[in-house]
């Protein structure tokens, strides 16, 4: 008796000690799942260089990831004038929009795009008469890092 | 948001800002690498100022120097318009071509300060913030012979004569070479503490938490830890930067993963990162190029943090 005793408790413990992992497994498998859901969103790999008479001049760039309803941006004042890039998560895409003293426009990346299921794209926006900013933007299932602009 | 953004990324000269998504010790949330102190006065080039134009900054009941307007000679010598309290301070200064001692072979007697102006700027229009300066009343209050003079506001009748007493060869004074070759390389001073701290976007602005580094030199850095959204601009006044955007957490929120920046004299960057939908924790190095020949001096860096808790509590008061 005392025996079937023992056994029953060491059935619920073992029960409870299953039920825990189970939980704990699901958790980890949820959060995994979540976790590449996210991952499945794509990233928006940006470079941005300025270009006027005297060249160009690589201003550098970003792994950007953009969640709906996320906003994110970067923006500049240069001798030229001043420029805005924005991105905005909307149904499961990126919009962007690049903002000078002189010009506004506006793009939209679809999820496809995001993964990289489509060509990279180059903006170009003019920042006055001779000054433009050139945006090369490329869609990714991983997050690449740009190249490094120089200091010099 | 967005043109209080505009206005913090116009006016602060370096801003970062991060925010939480989770309530906690306020302290456990914030990192920094100490800005390195610097209690120096330094000229708009980031060369300490002489011990005699210290000495006078600091005797200044507002001891912040803001650069009115800055004249290049000619390669050596720039002429600098600073308002210093009250009072107006010119000085000559070595250019980045020259080691950092002051450096003046001519010494104009009995200018005064638009008269400096005319006499160098080939024409070119004061600018707006000088202009405004010389407007006060003005008398002449020093005339020691280590390249500074000041104006200080009084009854005395506007433009009054201004001696700019600078060292020279065997003490001769004489003007400057009148065709000089003149670059107006600032007018207000972009970068410099006037854009920085008078700006409504600089240090003291509304978030929970904020960094502010005035001037840093060397490397620096900050992180707040879960945030929730940041803003930061960054504008060095001399030299060029390099700035890294990093998170730690990739695929949670949204906004820049990883990215790296050069930042060039003179001009300004920002970035902004609003409401993301679970944690994150990000992290902003600034790097100063080691590549340049001077080292990058930035006039401060602001950390500007809010939490989505308290932003919460804000909109449901």
């Amino acid at each position: 008796m005392r025996g079937n005793k023992r056994d029953d408790q060491a059935k619920l413990f073992a029960e409870r000690a299953t039920s825990g992992a189970a939980v704990r497994m699901l958790t980890f498998v949820a959060c995994f799942a979540l976790s590449s859901c996210a991952d499945e969103r794509g990233y928006v790999m940006h470079e941005e260089t300025l270009v006027d008479e005297s060249g160009e001049r690589y201003l550098g760039g970003a792994c950007i990831e953009v969640a709906d309803g996320v906003r994110t941006g970067t923006g500049g004042s240069v001798a030229a004038g001043s420029f805005s890039i924005d991105y905005e998560g909307v149904n499961g895409g990126t919009k962007l929009v690049v903002t000078t003293g002189s010009a506004r426009v506006e793009r939209f990346f679809d999820e496809a795009w995001l993964r990289g299921d489509k060509p990279s794209e180059d903006i170009t926006v003019p920042i006055d008469t001779v000054t433009t900013l050139r945006l090369h933007l490329t869609g990714g299932r991983e997050c690449v890092q740009p190249r490094e602009p120089s200091s010099d | 948001m967005r043109t209080l953004l505009v206005r913090i990324s116009a006016a602060a000269g370096v801003a970062l800002a991060l925010a939480g998504c989770t309530l906690g010790d306020p302290s456990d949330k914030t990192e920094s690498a100490p800005a390195p102190s610097d209690d120096a006065l330094y000229d708009s080039r980031g060369f300490p100022l002489s011990a005699k134009s210290a000495e006078a900054v600091r005797s200044n009941p507002d001891p912040g120097l803001q650069l009115l307007a800055r004249l290049q000679v000619d390669p050596a010598k720039l002429i600098e318009f600073y308002a210093l309290g009250h009072g107006i301070l010119v000085m000559e200064v070595a250019s980045d071509a020259l080691p950092p001692e002051r450096k003046t072979e001519q010494t104009p007697k009995g200018l005064r300060a638009d008269e400096i102006w005319k006499a160098h700027a080939d024409g070119a229009p004061m600018p707006k913030a000088l202009v405004s300066a010389l407007a006060m009343k003005s008398v002449p209050v020093s005339t020691e012979s280590d390249g500074l003079s000041t104006y200080r506001r009084s009854g005395a009748p506007r433009h009054a004569d201004l001696s700019m007493n600078t060292h020279s060869r065997g003490g001769a004074a004489s003007s400057l070479r009148p065709d000089a070759s003149i670059s107006i390389l600032a007018a207000g001073g972009w970068c410099s503490s006037s854009s920085y701290l008078n700006g409504s976007g600089s240090c003291g602005f509304f978030q929970d938490w904020q960094v502010c580094w005035r001037s840093v030199t060397g490397n620096s850095w900050a992180r707040h830890k879960d945030v929730g959204a940041w803003w930061s601009s960054v504008c060095p006044y001399r030299g060029s930067l390099a700035v890294k955007v990093s998170s730690d957490e990739a695929a949670c929120c949204g906004g820049p993963v990883q990215g790296s920046w050069v930042v060039h004299e003179d001009t300004s960057r920002s970035w902004n990162f609003h409401d993301p939908p679970a944690t994150s924790r990000r992290s902003m190095t600034v790097r100063p190029s080691e590549a340049t020949s001077r080292r990058p001096r930035m006039m401060g860096i602001t950390l500007h943090s809010r939490s989505t808790s308290i932003r919460n509590a804000r909109q449901q008061a």
